[in-house]
């Protein structure tokens, strides 16, 4: 079926350079987590809470 | 230092928050009438401006852009003035659009209806509505990110990554995508042909999905699930990771929307691999969504719109599980082109999209109008009413899916297909059709609960136009150290530049080698461009939306090749500015419907074409295809035919000066012997005596037999070529 529908030489390159671009930032990003610090992410996830009016949640 | 007095425009909120409202009603209003087409044709109404193949595109748009579209706008204008402490960054560039997007809206209300539509799948609208759209977009992004740099807050909450990742990614696709060239004010032609085509629209297809119905939903997720459960998300980090590995994925699979086509073998390869990659980030943020509410489950039971949070994530887990499956090659054989896909597409579509919005809607509408809801008990019921909908709705339609599709493919002992007349499959799903008209009928009346709720809401207090707020300023000094990922955390711009990056590497792997490398599309010497006739025939085709239920693209196996003939090859396609490969078989596929050598196999003659476009149960009793009467009777539009060739020619057809000179000339010859053949014919005599239609040459449906009879008919087959079923 290649010979019809067209198989491009060497376009498997394409393949396998996407998967390790793809890895290396997975990794870099994982190790990133990682080592960020508790305090950090807690003080991130905290920010939708800071409205100083009452933003109390009742419906 | 002093804290500063501001306050928060909830007018605009309160603007999109309407739009959404009254363009959900509409486009599942429209939504519900369609699925009752596909069972009872009396539904077309009888006019052209109400047919199927003419409004599916008005509901699809209608759904995605204007009722998920506002709700999107309404979520971000509230929630990001809130993560930031400031205001809007510009009171006119938010009126601006909003007045703009609902003008885009009601544009293409009218354009889709008058059958003025670029064929392209979420991306019907013309040229000059694509250009509005870019410029409106534009005013988004601009407003978002004047408000972000005068932000009050130094860091950006995760749910602000998604909000700019959607902006610039939904830009890069709408313009590439959109690339057309013009032949009148409301007419076009893409500029890529067939494969190029196919793989672009699709890249933008499955990037509209996760760009526009799944980042800005994710970051609308983290922002209003911690407020409505009163906790913090789950997990800040995993929130990144999944940020970063989400947009990184879903921008290569694309391609998976077109296994077993004419597209080239690494391609489809590429798309399956990364779309099974896509569970992982997809998962990591359906679980973060959902143990947000760890230890606190009880007060689901409470508060309806947490139910409808649960609901909304939930489904966008299953969607996101089964879309990976679909996009193996086994499963994709058989779910392709069925309501299975349908299914599929409103598990996410009424589940993630629609409660999540009824959920922020249920939330912002109290809090902006300092009241509270008028009914809770309303909510409640807007819940299990829309919950049975969505049931409804998925199980007839995978069910009939699956059905469909094993019909299709089924032989029989001794060889020959089980049901070789196509009018046979469709029949055994027609009840399943009802229960999904039925079941839009349910989600439908939600919405309208939803809405009167919302308004008694709104009268019982006040809107509080401008709500008062202060903060400290932005403090100037730097931070320093701490690893890159807290530095981009406080540059906008520079995550604006990475996400652009992270997509564009997508994108670019993916074209590159379809665009630079010839051998892809090989050429066959026999495919011919389009006569005059045709092209106008073709246009006409484009205009009734025969590709919402007409594939024109037949898989290598051997159930496809058995009841339509050779398969596809990219060769056939190169002349074809847009591509009309469809994407769902509710009526046969029609690729090799002009094919008239050895092996025909779905070829009808003139006569028979004109009965059926005339009245399709006519010739196909029990047929769910609309009539099409007015093409009998409508004239041809001759006056831009020497402009579409050249246009044509301009994107690299071969016409030359003579047959651009001679198009009208040649047009009315090839008319002419179709007309003399079709006026000696019994059946088209007793139809034209009987309606008392004036027919002559120049009628409509002239231009479109010649195109069906185009269609496949350059190919030269060769017998030994039999192709494997998998
Ligand atoms: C609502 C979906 C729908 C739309 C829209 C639609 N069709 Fe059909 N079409 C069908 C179904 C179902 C059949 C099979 C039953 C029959 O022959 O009518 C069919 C059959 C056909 C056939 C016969 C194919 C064969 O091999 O038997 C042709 C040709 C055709 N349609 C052309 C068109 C054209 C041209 C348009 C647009 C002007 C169109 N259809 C629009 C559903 C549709």
């Amino acid at each position: 079926m290649n010979k019809i529908i067209g198989f491009v030489e060497g376009a498997d390159v394409y393949l396998v350079t996407s998967l390790l671009i793809f890895l290396l930032v997975f990794v870099v990003v994982s190790v990133q987590m990682f080592l960020m610090k508790k305090d950090t992410s807690d003080k991130m996830s905290m920010l939708p809470f800071h409205n100083s009016n009452s933003d109390n949640n009742e419906n | 230092m002093q804290k500063e007095n501001f306050s928060y425009d909830n007018r605009i909120v309160k603007n999109f928050a309407i739009a959404t409202a009254v363009w959900g009603i509409v486009g599942m209003t429209v939504g519900v009438l369609i699925a009752s087409q596909l069972f009872e044709p009396m539904f077309n109404l009888g006019n052209q401006y109400t047919s199927f193949g003419r409004i599916r595109p008005l509901h699809t748009n209608a759904v995605i852009f204007a009722f998920v579209g506002n709700a999107i706008f309404m979520g971000v204008y509230y929630s990001l003035q809130r993560l930031l402490k400031t205001r809007m960054f510009s009171d006119t560039l938010s009126k601006i659009h909003f007045w703009g997007w609902q003008l885009i809206i009601v544009a293409a209300a009218i354009t889709l209806p008058l059958g003025i539509t670029t064929s392209k799948e979420y991306a019907e609208l013309e040229w000059p509505i694509d250009i509005a759209i870019t410029l409106i977009w534009v005013v988004f992004g601009w407003n978002m990110f004047g408000t972000i740099l005068k932000r009050r807050e130094k860091h950006l909450y995760v749910a602000i990554w998604f909000y700019i990742a959607t902006f610039i990614t939904v830009a890069l696709l709408h313009v590439v995508n959109s690339f057309e060239l013009p032949v009148s004010f409301l007419k076009s032609y893409s500029w890529y042909a067939g494969v190029q085509d196919a793989l672009v629209q699709w890249w933008y297809g499955h990037n509209a999905v996760a760009f526009f119905l799944t980042t800005p939903f994710l970051g609308l997720m983290y922002y209003y699930m911690p407020k409505l459960a009163n906790r913090p998300i789950y997990s800040y980090r995993l929130s990144i990771l999944h940020f970063w590995s989400l947009i990184f994925l879903y921008i290569w699979a694309g391609p998976h929307h077109l296994l077993y086509s004419s597209l080239p073998d690494w391609a489809q390869t590429l798309g399956v691999i990364f779309s099974i990659m896509l569970i992982a980030p997809s998962w990591g943020g359906m679980l973060n969504g959902l143990l947000t509410l760890r230890g606190a489950w009880d007060k689901v039971r409470d508060d309806a719109r947490l139910k409808f949070m649960v609901v909304g994530i939930t489904a966008y887990g299953m969607a996101t599980f089964e879309g990976p499956m679909l996009s193996l090659k086994s499963v994709n054989a058989i779910a392709h082109f069925t309501d299975w896909i349908v299914a599929h597409v409103h598990v996410g579509a009424l589940g993630w999209n629609g409660f999540l919005t009824f959920a922020m809607l249920y939330y912002i509408i109290p809090k902006i109008y300092n009241t509270k809801i008028y009914s809770k008990k309303m909510v409640n019921t807007h819940f299990w009413i829309g919950t049975l909908g969505i049931l409804l709705y998925a199980l007839p339609m995978y069910v009939s899916g699956f059905q469909q599709g094993m019909m299709w493919k089924q032989f029989n002992e001794v060889g020959q297909l089980a049901y070789p007349n196509f009018l046979d499959t469709t029949q055994q799903i027609l009840s399943n059709h009802m229960w999904r008209a039925l079941s839009g009928v349910l989600y439908l009346s939600g919405v309208i609960i939803m809405a009167v709720n919302l308004v008694k809401t709104a009268k019982q207090g006040s809107l509080v136009a401008n709500e008062e707020d202060s903060a400290y300023p932005m403090s100037t000094e730097e931070e320093h150290g701490g690893h890159w990922h807290r530095w981009i955390e406080r540059r906008p711009v520079q995550l604006l530049v990475f996400s652009l990056i992270v997509v564009i590497i997508g994108g670019a792997v993916e074209f590159a080698p379809s665009f630079l490398v010839k051998s892809n599309v090989e050429t066959i010497p026999s495919i011919k461009p389009y006569s005059p006739l045709e092209l106008e025939g073709r246009d006409i085709y484009i205009r009734e939306g025969c590709n919402n239920c007409h594939t024109q693209m037949i898989r290598p196996f051997r159930s496809e090749t058995v009841r339509y003939g050779d398969y596809s090859k990219s060769g056939e396609y190169v002349y074809d500015h847009p591509f009309l490969w469809g994407s769902k078989r509710t009526g046969p596929d029609l690729g090799r419907g002009g094919y008239v050598g050895e092996n025909a196999k779905i070829y009808k003659p003139a006569n028979w074409h004109f009965q059926h476009m005339f009245d399709p149960r006519t010739t196909s009793p029990g047929s769910i295809m609309p009539a099409y009467p007015w093409l009998i009777t409508q004239d041809l539009d001759q006056s831009k035919t020497v402009r579409k060739l050249e246009a044509m020619q301009t994107l690299g057809v071969p016409y030359d000066e003579k047959d651009i000179a001679n198009a009208n000339r040649d047009l009315n010859k090839q008319a002419l012997e179709i007309y003399n053949e079709l006026k000696e014919q019994k059946t088209v005599q007793a139809i034209v005596l009987e309606n008392e239609i004036e027919f002559d040459e120049n009628k409509e449906i002239i231009a479109l037999i010649a195109y069906l009879h185009k269609l496949g008919r350059d190919i030269e087959v060769q017998p030994k070529e039999i192709a494997k079923q998998p």
